[in-house]
């Protein structure tokens, strides 16, 4: 029980539970649990031998000094347990070299280490660098052009970044923004397979960063904004064809779903739901992409992945609960069988794509011992499943929410705020969190160390108009106008009704600063 | 007497406010526009070649239906998805002074036909020519080219910007009068 408590101190203390004043001083009292926990759960691990929270040895090797994947391992927990750095000569640091990447776009790609080599891969043109640190100014060993077409950038919906590469085997796998997944020899840059896999043509393209896992490369498409049906790839890491497929919406037979589909919600339980929770046809224009982060449990030999936004925006034109979008897969990793899924947002309002990060921990819970996956969601809740079920152990905001009430813990169905749908021709103010959710992309981390998780948040609200829209193949597919505002607490806005200005804003600000939040 | 005058002064000035705008009732409704070659520079070495204009243009340009079509247009067609409001996003602003592949209704007609290459689609053969040229007349309006008495007037809903006939002047702006 003493170890329950730590892990609802780390989501949310009960000041954060009671929603209504929560609100108006949420992120103060956030970021103050935060920091102010972390002793309290150090001195609880002294008392037993293992930390209470750890993630699965398998998922999160010991640190072997390389950075082969974003997520730093298949656990996710981005935790690097290198010691040399530390409070007493951190003050000595000093630049090494610079290197431009030449690219003026948004840079959300971190860099590999393997050995002496750096790998950095920009975005748009997605050109990739191998920096040998070994020599002073760390110059440049090799670089590979890709050369993508130019006319992708027209339908990367927000900006033409690129999350990163993987390495395994000797190999860089990474991929274009127009939809080629490639593998470059990591020693000297030459290529050994281009793969063609998503069409620029219908707007797809790929930001996301491959993972890994067996031997496959595992890739999801983007494009939630110009009505593409949402997919994960997993492609042969020695030559590069597609060992399988499996779409985020459609036929059970197309999104993998078979006899081993076990999902431990009953809205999530039925035949081709991926068919029946939309009108006719709206699935093959569906959204649902898999443009974020995938994790990997090598003792249950599964896969998690997050979906995007159902598409259009506009929810009048996809009444139903729009499975399987902004929701989560697990999948085998060998056949991507699915084996189950929960939906963190039916029937989305708000643009809540589903495809935040996913940390495997594994912990009590109750005072059993559980294996579970934290998820900060861009609907404004931190999820604690359990990763072998998909069952919501806990669900509690981090931030200001009023676009829904909480989470069912029984049904585990997301509680709709009646006064914040949106619809054609409506306008709603006031919606907390924004469409980039309370949390979007940018990725947490976990510190085995403090028990903590480290994450980075937007606090932004909205104001949405539902408007008519058309699909146009390869053409944007939303229908809301949006228009962006700060959140509560954020800086000193004038104030609206509804949302109060918080009674401590330097305060407030000087805690954004120093959690690194409020980053778009 | 006095009164007199005024009426017929008033009378004068309702007949004169009576003059309709011309509208072509019957657009063509073919797809596609001829294969008039559209620069996409001013650049030509010795600047002999006249660059092409379309007689299209002007009749389009400060026609007030035309110009609310566009405006429909833009949202139907999707416009907005990438350039929002004209404020940009995916693709760029169009509600500033910068045109990357020129300011006239040929060169904005030619855009939205034949694309460009760092992302604009053609949408040749998927918006009716006469409705690209109301598209590229509301375009203008966005940032100022086109007359307010012409231009689109308030939206009925959320407004992201001020009413395109509300726009600053864009051949007076930043000038001394």
């Amino acid at each position: 029980m003493k170890q329950a408590t730590q892990l609802a101190a780390f989501c949310g203390d009960p000041v954060c539970t009671d929603r209504a004043p929560a609100f108006r001083k949420h992120f103060g009292v956030l970021t103050a649990t935060l920091l102010v926990c972390a002793p309290l759960l150090t001195a609880a691990s002294q008392t037993p031998p293992a930390p209470a929270i750890s993630p699965p040895a398998t998922a999160a090797p010991p640190d072997d000094g390389h950075w082969t994947m974003p997520a730093k391992n298949y656990a996710s927990t981005r935790y690097s347990e290198l010691a040399e750095i530390n409070e007493g000569n951190v003050k000595n640091l000093q630049v090494a070299f610079t290197f431009s990447t030449g690219v003026n776009k948004g840079q959300e790609a971190a860099p590999l280490v393997i050995g002496n080599t750096m790998y950095i891969v920009t975005p748009f043109p997605n050109v990739v660098y191998a920096l040998d640190l070994s020599k002073p100014g760390a110059p440049m060993k090799w670089k590979y052009e890709p050369n993508p077409e130019p006319a992708a950038q027209g339908v990367a919906c927000c900006d033409v970044v690129t999350r990163g590469a993987a390495f395994a085997d000797g190999r860089i796998f990474f991929n274009t923004l127009d939809g080629h997944t490639i593998a470059l020899d990591a020693n000297t840059g030459q290529p050994i397979w281009n793969a063609h896999i998503a069409n620029i043509n219908i707007g797809e393209t790929i930001t996301m960063a491959p993972l890994v896992v067996k031997g496959k490369v595992l890739v999801g498409n983007s494009g939630g904004e110009m009505g593409v049906r949402g997919w994960v790839k997993a492609l042969d890491a020695g030559d590069g064809h597609v060992v399988w497929t499996a779409y985020n919406t459609g036929p059970d037979k197309e999104v993998l779903i078979g006899p081993d589909f076990k999902p431990h919600y009953d809205m999530d339980k039925g035949k081709d739901l991926g068919v029946t929770t939309w009108p006719p046809e709206a699935w093959k224009i569906g959204g649902g992409n898999m443009w974020g982060w995938i994790s990997y449990d090598p003792d249950l030999n599964l896969i998690f992945h997050g979906t995007g936004n159902p598409g259009p925006w506009n929810p009048d034109l996809r009444p139903g609960d729009n499975k399987w979008t902004s929701g989560i897969f697990a999948r085998d990793a060998d056949t991507g069988a699915a084996k189950w899924f929960y939906q963190w947002t039916p029937h989305d309002l708000h643009d809540y794509d589903g495809i935040n990060e996913q940390v495997l921990l594994d912990m009590n819970w109750q005072g059993k011992p559980r294996k579970v996956l934290v998820r900060p969601e861009r609907n404004g809740y931190l999820y604690v499943l359990d990763r072998t079920t998909g069952e919501v152990l806990s669900a509690k905001p981090y931030g200001p929410v009023n676009s829904s009430k909480g989470v069912d813990l029984k049904t585990g169905r997301l509680i709709e705020n009646p006064d914040k749908l949106t619809g054609t021709g409506k306008v709603v103010r006031d919606i907390c969190p924004t469409a980039s959710g309370l949390k979007d992309w940018q990725p947490s981390a976990f510190s085995p160390k403090t028990g903590l998780l480290y994450i980075p948040h937007n606090n932004l609200c909205m104001d949405e108009e539902g408007v008519e829209v058309n699909y146009i193949a390869g053409t944007p597919y939303v229908g809301m106008n949006v228009r962006m505002i700060p959140g509560p607490a954020a800086i000193a806005a004038p104030s609206r009704p509804g949302i109060s200005p918080p009674k401590n804003p330097p305060g407030a600000l000087k805690r954004i600063s120093r959690c690194g939040a409020a980053r778009s | 007497m006095r009164p007199v005058i005024a009426l017929l002064l008033s009378a004068s000035l309702a007949l004169a406010a009576c003059q309709r705008e011309e509208r072509d009732t019957r657009p063509q409704s073919a797809l596609g526009s001829g294969e008039r070659p559209t620069p996409v520079t001013t650049l030509e070495p010795g600047g002999q070649r006249p660059s092409p204009t379309d007689n299209k243009a002007a009749s389009f340009e400060a026609n007030a239906f035309h110009l609310s079509e566009g405006k429909r247009l833009f949202g139907w067609f999707n416009c907005s998805g990438c350039h929002a409001n004209g404020g940009g996003g995916m693709g760029p602003a169009l509600m500033d002074e910068k045109w990357i592949y020129g300011d006239s209704m040929e060169s904005i007609h030619a855009t939205i036909r034949d694309g460009r290459p760092n992302g604009m689609p053609s949408f040749r053969d998927k918006i009716p020519d006469d409705q690209i040229w109301e598209l590229a007349a509301f375009v203008r309006s966005l940032s100022g080219n086109a007359p307010s008495s012409a231009a689109p007037s308030r939206n009925d809903d959320m407004m992201v910007h001020p009413s395109e006939n509300r726009m600053p002047d864009a051949a007076t702006l930043g000038k001394s009068p």
